[in-house]
């Protein structure tokens, strides 16, 4: 990346006048501990008087939780059942004035498996490592393919599912040969869902030699 | 008047410290404090930015250059974006006011996240040294926020 062709010697003093520019203006300071860990959002309750006030401010809690969980109030129902399929019914006025939308009957390939549902990003995502991963794009109401493991080939279908979850707005999977393994790696889905990426290797050899009295159990 | 980039004019855009920078309309309408001026008619030539010096604003520009080209790919923006605030404290902080002053929600979303980034898991104490805030707490307020957040500070 190209840094601007400014003089490099830029003087310090000036940086710690823009940083206290951003300290004391509170949006910019609201707007990045919104994005903070919880842990790292209460440890900074003690920089100072206007940070704990910034933090334990209800607005602010909100739209934290907000944030993580935009949307907390229950807008539909999708129901699977062997006699009637897989429908999605919307229960709430979306606004836009027919507050009895009709149930949507969803095709899907027989061999789904809609077992342990991940909700991110307005979606809901089904991973089978056997069968077709599908997700539900909640907005259009439309069932979706995911995009197949990058590796598929390399592994036989006998792969497990060590770990399939969202965290802050991206789903990341770890999937391993064995179940013993050490040394994986966890896969981001790009958003998008144009393919999965390694986003972390992991090898976890030193962890364990270093804690070997621990008993390690590495099911989900 | 269209902002389209197939009809897409110049403007002169005056830095804080004087220098000039000709950029496309559609590309300097991404900053919403342009664009009110641009669509009010009052984008006299050169617009002065009196907040932003000239390097910060090539940057800033730069970025929009890049979000306003219709062929990129969310995936490549992504990675381009990535690449974009690999920068040091100084000049991510130049950016970050010059976001807020020019109104650009997905570049002061893209620098917030950066430097959410660059501060978590740091002590409070390293914090008040990276923004030169003074702590006007006692030793027993402090002693009871850690207290109450006790799990937060293991």
């Amino acid at each position: 990346m190209m840094s601007s062709g400014e003089d490099r010697s830029v003087d310090s003093a000036k940086h710690l006048l823009v940083a206290k520019a951003i300290a004391g203006n509170k949006d910019l300071l609201r707007e990045i501990l919104l994005r903070l860990p919880i842990k790292s959002l209460l440890r900074f309750k003690s920089v100072s008087k206007e940070w704990l006030s910034l933090i334990s401010n209800p607005h602010f809690a909100q739209s934290y939780t907000h944030r993580y969980n935009p949307n907390l109030k229950p807008s539909s129902l999708l129901l699977n059942h062997q006699s009637i399929g897989f429908q999605f019914v919307p229960f709430i006025d979306d606004g836009d004035g027919d507050g009895n939308k009709p149930k949507v009957k969803l095709s899907y390939p027989d061999d789904l498996a809609f077992r342990r549902p991940i909700y991110c990003n307005g979606a809901i995502h089904w991973f089978s490592a056997r069968k077709t991963s599908l997700y539900f794009d909640t907005p259009i109401e439309r069932l979706k393919k995911m995009p197949m493991l990058p590796f598929h080939e390399g592994f036989d279908f006998d792969y497990n599912v060590r770990y399939f979850r969202e965290s802050r707005g991206h789903l990341h999977i770890i999937v391993t040969d064995e179940p013993t393994v050490v040394e994986f790696d966890i896969l981001e889905l790009k958003i998008g869902y144009s393919r999965w990426f390694v986003r972390y290797c992991v090898n976890l050899d030193a962890v364990m030699a270093t804690f070997e009295d621990v008993t390690w159990n590495f099911s989900e | 008047m269209s902002l389209s980039p197939s009809t897409s004019k110049m403007l002169s855009l005056k830095s804080s410290d004087g220098k000039v920078l000709e950029v496309e309309e559609h590309v300097a309408v991404l900053c919403e404090t342009i664009k009110s001026l641009v669509e009010d008619g009052c984008a006299d030539s050169p617009i002065p930015l009196a907040n932003v010096d000239g390097a910060t604003l090539g940057n800033v520009m730069e970025w929009c250059k890049k979000h306003a080209d219709q062929k990129a790919s969310a995936d490549d923006l992504e990675d381009w974006d990535a690449e974009f605030v690999e920068r040091d404290q100084g000049e991510l902080y130049h950016l970050i006011m010059a976001a807020n002053y020019l109104n650009i929600k997905g570049l002061l979303d893209l620098i917030c996240q950066k430097v959410a980034d660059m501060i978590k898991g740091k002590h409070p104490e390293k914090i008040r040294e990276i923004f030169n805030i003074e702590n006007d707490f006692t030793p027993e307020q402090q002693e009871q926020i850690r207290k109450d957040n006790s799990w937060a500070f293991e």
